[in-house]
């Protein structure tokens, strides 16, 4: 019976109702994505603060490191951004928000130009645009928000939610 | 219910005709297309909750107008039968099955 319908629903194609999301109790919220987004600046901050003898095992230990966990972060970045804009986001959100798709494609362009160098420039950049797109998560919740500088390094303006 | 099975539904002729326990098709403003149970009905509005207990919560998804619902649920056909001895090739939705899923 099933494969029956199935075939039928290859013809007219049945509409897609969902029963669930992906994340339970609809827990979104673009936080993560700020703080990987910090730690990219940090990251970059610690390679260049720690000018050391490059051809040292210690500094290539060091350097590698944090491009190890730079890549990470960046694609944290991504992943977290991803999941809000494809999943949180629908209809009534777009319509409120319709830079929003250009918004995320720019934030993943950003994120991917922090993997490719140590550029802080590209890192603060990254941070002010997920700070754009944190901002436009809440008012579509209609959670109003704050700037306030991170209490630890980079030491940089974020957007917070006032709850 | 899984993730494939088709759930057959019929149309609503009348607002007055939606009940309690009721699988329901949903246009929902903030999650788009979504299967629900009704858990309360008013003149105007119905409340929902999922099947599963990890569903959004009923606060979340608000009220409901009943214009946007879609249609009442009248069966499922499974995708996989062999796991659950219960499903068959078709299966009628009746209220006190889905309170025991639900449970």
């Amino acid at each position: 019976m099933h494969r029956f319908f199935s075939r039928i629903d290859e013809l007219v194609h049945f509409e897609k109702y969902s029963a669930h999301c992906d994340i339970p109790c609809k827990i979104y919220d673009p936080i993560i994505s700020q703080i990987a987004a910090l730690s990219v600046v940090r990251l970059i901050d610690i390679i260049a603060e720690n000018e050391m003898d490059v051809g040292s095992h210690e500094a290539l230990n060091l350097v590698t490191r944090c491009v190890v966990r730079k890549e990470e972060e960046a694609e944290k970045v991504k992943t977290e951004i991803r999941t809000i804009w494809g999943d949180y986001f629908k209809a009534a959100q777009f319509e409120k928000y319709p830079e929003v798709h250009s918004l995320v494609h720019n934030i993943m362009m950003k994120a991917s130009a922090c993997k490719q160098s140590t550029h802080r420039s590209n890192a603060l950049e990254l941070v002010d645009l997920v700070n754009e797109f944190a901002a436009a998560f809440w008012d579509t919740k209609a959670v109003s928000v704050e700037k306030k500088i991170c209490p630890y390094p980079p030491n940089l303006d974020m957007v917070y939610p006032v709850l | 219910m899984h993730d494939g099975d088709y759930l057959l539904v019929r149309k609503v002729l009348r607002s007055g005709e939606i009940r309690n326990g009721y699988i329901v098709t949903v246009k929902h403003p903030q999650f788009g297309r979504i299967v629900k149970v009704v858990v309360a009905v008013t003149p105007e509005t119905v409340k929902l909750a999922g099947i599963s207990k990890m569903s959004t919560s009923t606060n979340d998804l608000g009220d409901i107008k009943k214009e946007d619902i879609d249609g009442v649920g009248v069966a499922v056909i499974p995708r996989r039968s062999r796991d659950d001895s219960r499903c068959s090739w078709f299966r009628f939705l009746k209220n006190d099955e889905i309170q025991g899923l639900r449970a």
